[in-house]
């Protein structure tokens, strides 16, 4: 004999168990992260003034006034709220990190702006003189990232998460004309579809991202794709083993080949979070009959390698503690995570030569400081990356010279995010 | 919730909003613990929506609200928790090894088994509807509100997420029947 349940009954009981404890390291960590922040001061929240009838009726008139001197006078442009420029006295002011709002500033054909992303998840673009930041897409709700520009510039490729699932989309640099390039899988369940880090081929027809499938019974694969932007279509070049997870794709200079990352993870289901035990970088050659990633040699422990638009070297980061687990079991492993960290593991961004004799340089090394995400700008003369300089803060975005120059990417503003690319010009 | 407390922590008094912290805070855990079924991504995801909560409080209109409007921020830090850990860590939850620290004799291991797997299967979007509505105790057009969807999409979310969970209920209850006619 079976006893009747009532499922309804035992789903409210499941979802009553667990933790409802506010932790004192908790409300310290919260006190601690609130007195750093500034308050918003909200743009409309003042109230309007009352206006007499009589100075409704000048209104109009007044403003064909205006309009006819700004006409006579010529070239005034608006300024760009949040723009910080010289004082009086001729100093710079230099805000903390900028706080992006919903603009509709445009993005002329000339202007160098770099994309990248806020780490709590929208795309933001920024003139290359820290003016002008502003939200990429208007839907704050959705989480995005990973911005790529296309190689004239005009538009940009994104990813867009909803959760479960998440897409790519491609947009003009003004942040119109968005759509969808890949299918958003509404039947996707659990954290079983992830479709992202994408990125342009050097001749803008194509884009390479990565897709990760995990399926109900917690089998993780995943594939390199190559997608033809005008037609939709997509060419699969790579799926994993159960084990492997790619990541990162870059494409070299001529589009023949695409560097991508590779995670190596112990089973699935043995733990309460899965750590790749191994990472290194591979190549995938997309003229071979059947491409297949294969190890770079020298790139153990790497990630985020990116192409310089000039020659045949990857910029990475090599991260020791990448490869070492088992990873503390349940806990969120940011790049920025110095939890991760072990004194004596330095972070490292390497360049790594290609052709010819494998000779790599170590550029910046960092012990106690993730790096994060370089990315060369167009010319291939620099490279930007995120540096925190402690657990507690926010990656601060900054550029690394072929001179060894390394600096804030403004002198301006702060910029605090990951994958920052500065927009290709014509 | 004390409305001065807010009107005084959008004055920039850190000391109101520590215990705005203190007074909402456990609610906040709870919530997050059971959206994304790991209590250390739901702290991470509690500090973050306080830290928006504090930024963007001065622009909280309705200071009688702040505690709805709390619980949204908070729903797209889980969102962001979730998708973070994700990218950088193919981060797959899986039943923990203790059991669940409950007296409820009701829930069986495998009612908790099924029931975590259910949880993993389903969007963040169904859990959070199935939290606010059963852990919670919102009602529908509340939960709409909160999550600023329309109604009748709460509704379908609530829809489809029980389903799952009655599923995998009905799917443990039919193995077990079957062992136990095996064994007999």
């Amino acid at each position: 004999m079976t006893l009747k349940r009532d499922p309804d009954q035992l789903v409210v009981s499941f979802l009553q168990e667990g933790p409802a404890d506010l932790s004192p390291h908790l409300v310290e960590a919260i006190r601690v992260d609130v007195g750093r922040h500034r308050q918003r001061r909200p743009w409309g929240a003042r109230r309007a003034p009352q206006v007499s009838r009589f100075t409704l009726l000048l209104a109009p008139a007044a403003l064909l006034i205006f309009m006819a001197v700004a006409v006579v006078v010529g070239g005034s442009q608006p300024r760009d709220p949040g723009i910080a420029g010289p004082t009086s006295d001729g100093s710079v002011t230099v805000p903390a990190t900028p706080t992006p709002t919903p603009t509709t500033t445009a993005v002329g054909p000339g202007e160098a702006w770099y994309a990248y992303t806020t780490t709590d998840g929208v795309a933001v673009l920024i003139r290359a003189d820290g003016t002008g930041d502003h939200p990429l897409l208007p839907e704050r709700d959705i989480a995005q990232g990973l911005p790529d520009w296309s190689p004239d510039g005009s538009q940009l490729v994104l990813e867009r998460d909803y959760g479960p699932t998440s897409q790519l989309w491609l947009v003009n640099a003004d942040g119109t004309n968005g759509r969808a390039l890949t299918p958003r899988d509404d039947r996707c369940v659990g954290n079983c579809m992830y479709t992202g880090e994408p990125a342009f081929s050097p001749d803008g027809r194509s884009i390479a991202f990565v897709r990760v499938v995990v399926d109900v019974s917690r089998v993780l694969s995943s594939s390199l794709v190559v997608l033809d932007v005008a037609s939709g279509a997509e060419r699969t070049l790579a799926t994993s083993t159960v084990t492997d997870a790619y990541g990162s794709p870059t494409w070299s200079p001529d589009g023949t080949r695409i560097a991508i990352e590779v995670r190596r993870f112990r089973s699935l289901g043995s733990s309460t979070s899965v750590a790749a035990e191994l990472a290194y970088l591979a190549m995938v050659d997309l003229t071979a009959a059947s491409p297949a990633p294969e190890p770079i040699p020298g790139t153990d422990s790497g990630d985020s390698p990116d192409w310089r638009p000039t020659g045949n070297e990857l910029v990475f980061v090599r991260n020791p503690w990448f490869a070492r687990q088992p990873w503390k079991a349940g806990r969120s492993s940011d790049p920025w995570d110095l939890t991760q960290l072990e004194p004596g593991e330095p972070t490292q961004i390497v360049v790594l030569q290609l052709d010819g004799l494998p000779a790599e340089r170590v550029d910046i090394e960092a012990d106690g400081a993730p790096l994060i995400r370089p990315a060369w700008t167009p010319d291939g003369l620099a490279y930007t990356y995120g540096r925190a300089e402690a657990a507690d803060q926010q990656p601060l975005v900054r550029e690394r010279t072929e001179q060894g120059v390394d600096r804030p990417i403004t002198d301006v503003a702060l910029v605090t995010g990951i994958g920052a690319r500065l927009r290709p010009l014509p | 919730m004390d409305r001065t407390l807010v009107v005084l922590a959008q004055g920039g008094d850190q000391d109101a909003f520590d215990a705005l912290v203190r007074a909402t805070g456990a609610r906040c855990v709870g919530i997050a613990y059971r959206i994304l079924r790991d209590l250390h991504l739901a702290e991470d995801a509690v500090q973050a929506a306080y830290v928006a909560a504090w930024r963007d409080l001065p622009s909280l209109r309705e200071p009688d609200r702040f505690e709805a409007w709390l619980h949204r921020l908070l729903t797209r830090a889980c969102y962001a928790e979730a998708r973070r850990t994700r990218r950088f860590t193919a981060n797959i939850r899986v039943l923990p090894v203790e059991p669940a620290d409950t007296r409820d004799a009701v829930l069986s291991f495998h009612d908790r088994d099924q029931l975590e797997r259910a949880m993993a299967r389903i969007s963040l979007d169904q859990r959070a509807v199935l939290v606010f509505y059963h852990y919670a105790g919102l009602s529908l057009p509340e939960i709409a509100e909160l999550l600023e969807i329309p109604l009748g999409t709460v509704k379908s979310r609530l829809h489809y997420a029980t389903l799952a969970m009655r599923a995998a209920l009905e799917a443990d209850a039919r193995v077990v029947n079957a062992s136990q006619e095996q064994l007999a």
